[in-house]
């Protein structure tokens, strides 16, 4: 009995160390690459697998999709690319935008200069004048987009989707604070808004701004911060880093100085009780609570309309400083790039053309909620799924195009290592201190400029 | 005597075959990877570094303990860590002592209700946290039931309190086990005497269970001590590494493994285990030598027991 | 208080309405207690069994009902929650590292613990007091060192390295050892006077006495392992060897539906929790095994 059960256990023993060298040995064949993309519904995984399957047949490259949740996929990532292996098993993969520097300074990545072109034409994505047969057409990219794969003079990644944030409103909650009866008015009144003085007129004419409204919510005090204040000093003619000075923030023209005071004035207005601290806009706590009269945030917020029903959404584009320098945005987005030490370069550029081309973008569009980095496919879509509630449909289309149009105006993030971080930490918990009425403890911008300096140059090696 | 040799010889190399695998695997996997990490965190081996890097002395301990440029947050993760271990140890000794002594006091269902207790013990670690994420979202079912509208786990005032509460909740059943039978070994005569005097339920409980399960209790403080300090797999778990957001639950171990997975900083990660673990050695070896002074007759009278035989 | 303590015998009517009332507020307080343990785990069950629609909209239930209020039974969360989980793959890995830890831990520490305590060697004591102050180095501080370490050896992103770090235990040693000191010497001496060698005593005289032991460390170690989140996530990132747990975490990070990522809970929690019905009294007992050493 005794005997039987020992040698039962070493059966088993050796079984499961067989399995284990066999599942460990099992990596996929020399012909097979993968691609590492962020996880996503079931029906759009398969719509993938579909594609990839259809891109198997015409070029014989048999494709391993990888997918990993947003959340955990910078440091799933990070980890293959920190092993110390001399090949690791990522051939294509996204990249968020911010992240491309951080990439492409240790040598991560790789060079596609050769395989770039700029043609007149913005048509094609892919021209054929290359020894590898092909080159991307820079000329059929979103511009900014374009910009964020660039790094020291260099193209490292392709472009894949991009977004930016638009100021959102609920009509229902404006025609409370404002008094006004009908929604075109209330439309009419905040589609005026160009600049900042116009929103600081429309704030000032609602009787309970600051203690019963919040000006605007989901700007939190972590990355998003860091994220929109760009989008303020954009908007107020400043840039973010000046590459040749290396200063962040220059602000010899007060351009900065400008933003940071919008933003302090923003946060005055919007108690903290009302706008929520962390999150940024979902459609389960912005306006509709009826108490937070815009929100700033880029196009992903709008899927969760669709299942939450709130019709009364809009949007318009950010104003700005003044009316000379137009409506800008900040940008965000994913870009598709080749790790350096993958095996099977050639193959995985063929698969990035692949999914840059018009067979894949529409559904990039879908997984992300952004819009395509090549100009022609990105488009407001049709929203099969949501034909019968034409309501919704109407606000999702609304808002879609408010977002394509801020798009043309899209600025990039500094292309600097450990940008980041200086977006994520070094902006945020400066500025906090400066225009956040309950951690004030620094009195002027110029305090801020030097902390928010001080850290980033920790960061920006 | 020749014959003497070879059995001493036989005797040495069974023993050694019996513990060659754990000499293998200790050095593999203790010793050498103990080493390796101390030499690592003497260089700035990381993300950028990764083929290239050198010896940078004690630049990473002393970025550290000089909370300096982007590592300023290493004293409030501290601070954190010693917040968290302020919530979760007392409340953990109170409601410990209190459910136990309730379960003590001769109720019928004492097995059913140490079992329900232990659930969250055996349940995964990610499914609790699953569970009580969506229970303490803004639109979940303890605001529901306030009427409240609080984003508890969001929200830089409640999210290190909620934590803690939820690990004060997962570890009451293996506590209450524990509390409980050292509150069995108590002498009933103590209780009966007790009575005699005329000592209240209260004071029975003051002055005699309380000085019975001291040395349980004094456990489970410096069990909550070292484990305390090792906080960080829930915030994981939750917030993911790097997190910006609420930084109210930034403890020590979250932000190291911040450092290691999300800034593959292993030159820092290796320094900052390294200081975690004099932290950690410190209260071990106060947990030792008060044990020993505590239990240390009990324990002399065992040794000659095992010395005796062994002795054989 | 203390009349009615005293007079215990004489009086018992006054007593008994004392003792009831006090013994009633014991128990409405445990049962409230017992609520907020048990009512999660139902409140879990239920919304796993729901549409997403009804979870958002409807008011705390713990029933699985819909937006009318009517019982229904949305197997389709636990059809999601599989394929996102990748169960299959996942339940596999997840096994494959449970078995071979727990069965290489129960022979490799039992023999090594037998040698610790019963056979005699050139420096045995010392080699086990090393061996044992390594027990005062956390798990927690490990992890950066074993990372190192696996990738030195080039086994992270493979099975192995869910495996070699955890195929002994110290502690593990340490119980057994002690289990091993308490075992009667006479019946070895028996054996050994017979001409039985070492491993022969060990494997069938000794070893069959600490069984008890050894099923306890057998679930703790099976469970241990079942559970870990750390160690995988940190040295596996290739999501075809995840684990149960680091699955759904990975769920936890998509935007599935609530209701879809409660199934999976459910799914990776509740073979755990039955195994504790099944084989409490080994649980409990190696929790107090493990209490004692304090």
């Amino acid at each position: 009995m005794k005997r039987k059960l020992a040698l039962i256990l070493t059966i088993c023993l050796l079984v499961a160390s067989a399995v284990a060298v066999l599942a460990a040995c099992n990596k996929g064949g020399d012909n097979e690459i993968s691609f590492y993309y962020y996880a996503m519904t079931n029906d759009l995984n398969n719509e993938l697998k579909a594609k990839l399957g259809k891109f198997t047949e015409e070029t014989g490259i048999k494709v391993k999709p990888v997918s990993i949740s947003k959340d955990n996929y910078n440091s799933s990532v990070s980890s293959k690319l920190t092993s110390t292996k001399k090949e690791i098993d990522i051939d294509v993969m996204y990249l968020d935008q911010p992240n491309l520097a951080q990439y492409a300074a240790p040598g991560y990545i790789t060079k596609l200069d050769d395989y770039i072109t700029e043609s007149d034409s913005r048509e094609g994505t892919v021209e054929s004048d290359n020894a590898a047969g092909f080159a991307f057409n820079k000329s059929a990219f979103n511009k900014s987009a374009w910009q964020t794969a660039v790094y020291n003079g260099s193209t490292y990644a392709i472009p894949l989707t991009l977004n930016t944030s638009v100021l959102y409103y609920n009509v229902e909650t404006i025609k409370k604070a404002t008094g006004l009866t009908s929604d075109e008015q209330a439309i009419e009144r905040v589609e005026s808004i160009k600049t900042w003085n116009d929103l600081k007129a429309f704030a000032e004419s609602i009787s309970g701004i600051g203690t019963d409204y919040a000006l605007f919510g989901g700007m939190g005090n972590g990355g998003y911060l860091g994220w929109y204040s760009q989008v303020f000093v954009a908007a107020a003619g400043g840039t973010m880093y000046d590459e040749a000075t290396k200063t962040v923030l220059p602000n010899d023209d007060g351009t900065v100085t400008k933003a940071f005071d919008m933003i302090k004035y923003m946060f005055d207005k919007s108690p903290k009780a009302i706008r929520n601290e962390s999150t940024g806009f979902t459609g389960s706590n912005a306006s509709p609570a009826g108490k937070i009269l815009f929100s700033l945030a880029d196009s992903s917020s709008i899927n969760d309309l669709k299942t939450r029903t709130y019709t009364t959404m809009r949007a318009i584009p950010i104003p700005s400083e003044n009316e000379t320098i137009g409506s800008v945005s900040n940008i965000g987005g994913e870009n598709l790039v080749i790790p350096a030490r993958s095996g099977n370069k050639d193959k995985a550029l063929q698969l990035v053309k692949f999914l840059v081309s018009g067979e894949c973008m529409p559904l990039f569009e879908k997984c992300t909620n952004n819009f395509a980095a090549v100009d022609k496919y990105a488009t407001v879509k049709e929203f099969a799924d949501l034909e019968d509630n034409q309501t919704v449909k109407a606000t999702v289309t609304h808002l879609y195009t408010v977002v394509q149009q801020q798009l043309a105006s899209a600025q990039v993030r500094p292309v600097v290592a450990g940008w980041m971080n200086v977006n994520d930490k070094s902006i945020p918990t400066a500025l906090v201190k400066y225009v956040d009425p309950d951690k004030e403890s620094l009195g002027s911008v110029d305090a801020v400029l030097a902390e928010i300096r001080q850290s980033a140059a920790g960061y920006l090696k | 005597m020749k014959q003497k040799t070879k059995s001493i010889l036989k005797r040495n190399a069974i023993g050694y075959g019996f513990i060659a695998p754990l000499l293998i695997y200790f050095v593999i996997f203790q010793l050498a990877p103990m080493l390796i990490a101390l030499i690592i965190s003497f260089t700035n081996y990381s993300w950028e570094h990764l083929f290239d890097y050198e010896f940078v002395g004690f630049h990473n301990y002393w970025t550290l303990l000089g909370a300096q440029g982007n590592y300023s947050w290493f004293w409030s993760s501290l601070k954190t860590t010693f917040l968290y271990i302020l919530i979760t140890v007392p409340a953990n000794i109170i409601l410990t002592l209190a459910v136990s002594s309730l379960l003590n006091s001769k109720i019928k269902g004492e097995k059913f209700f140490k079992t329900v207790f232990y659930i969250p013990s055996v349940t995964v670690g990610v499914a609790i946290m699953v569970m009580w994420k969506q229970l303490l979202s803004s639109d979940g079912v303890i605001n529901k039931l306030f009427g409240t509208n609080i984003d508890f786990l969001y929200n830089n005032n409640t999210a290190l309190l909620v934590i803690a509460l939820m690990s004060v909740w997962g570890g009451l059943g293996y506590n209450v086990l524990i509390m409980l039978s050292a509150m069995k070994n108590i002498d009933q005569s103590l209780y009966e005497a007790a009575e005699m005097d005329g000592a209240g339920a209260f004071k029975r409980f003051w002055y005699v269970t309380v000085p019975g399960v001291m040395p349980t209790v004094f456990f489970f403080l410096v069990m909550g001590l070292i484990g305390g300090f090792q906080v960080g797999e829930q915030m994981l778990i939750i917030y993911g590494v790097n997190d910006v957001y609420v930084d109210s639950m930034h403890t020590y171990v979250y932000q190291l493994y911040s450092i290691m997975r999300g800034d593959s900083d292993y030159g820092m990660a290796s320094a900052m285990s390294y200081l975690l673990f004099l932290i950690i050695l410190v209260f071990t070896l106060i947990q030792f030598r008060l044990q020993n002074g505590r239990s240390d007759r009990k324990r002399r009278v065992k040794n000659k027991e095992i010395t005796a035989n062994e002795g054989v | 208080m203390k009349a009615s303590n005293k007079n215990k015998l004489r009086f018992p009517s006054r007593v008994n309405a004392f003792a009831v009332t006090r013994k009633t507020l014991v128990y409405v307080i445990l049962i409230a207690l017992c609520l907020t343990f048990i009512v999660p785990y139902v409140w879990m069950i239920a919304s796993s069994l729901r549409t997403e629609s009804a979870y958002l909209g409807n008011e705390f239930t713990l029933l699985p009902v819909d937006e009318n209020g009517k019982l229904i039974f949305n197997f389709d969360n636990y059809k999601q929650a599989f394929e996102a989980l990748n169960l299959g793959a996942v339940f596999l890995n997840t096994m494959i590292v449970c078995v071979v830890n727990t069965v290489a831990n129960l022979f490799l520490n039992s023999i090594a613990a037998y040698a610790f305590a019963r056979l005699r060697f050139f420096g045995r004591d010392n080699i086990f007091k090393v061996i044992l102050f390594s027990m005062m180095v956390p798990g927690t501080i490990m992890l950066v060192p074993n990372y190192l370490i696996c990738d030195y050896l080039g086994i992270t992103d493979s099975l192995f390295a869910l495996i070699m770090p955890f195929v002994m235990s110290v502690y593990n040693i340490f119980l057994l050892r002690q289990q091993f000191l308490g075992v009667d010497k006479e019946i070895e001496e028996a054996a050994k006077i017979e001409g039985a060698g070492p491993f022969y005593i060990y494997f069938r005289i000794v070893l069959p006495l600490v069984k008890p032991m050894l099923i306890v460390l057998c679930i703790t170690t099976f469970m241990w392992n079942y559970s870990n989140y750390l160690w995988p996530y940190v040295v596996n990132s290739d999501p075809s060897l995840r684990t149960l747990s680091t699955s759904l975490a990975e769920l936890m990070g998509t935007n599935y539906d609530i209701t879809v990522q409660l199934a999976g809970a459910v799914i990776v929690s509740f073979p755990m929790i039955i195994v504790f019905f099944v084989l409490q009294k080994y649980i409990i007992g190696g929790t107090m095994a493990g209490a004692v050493k304090g």
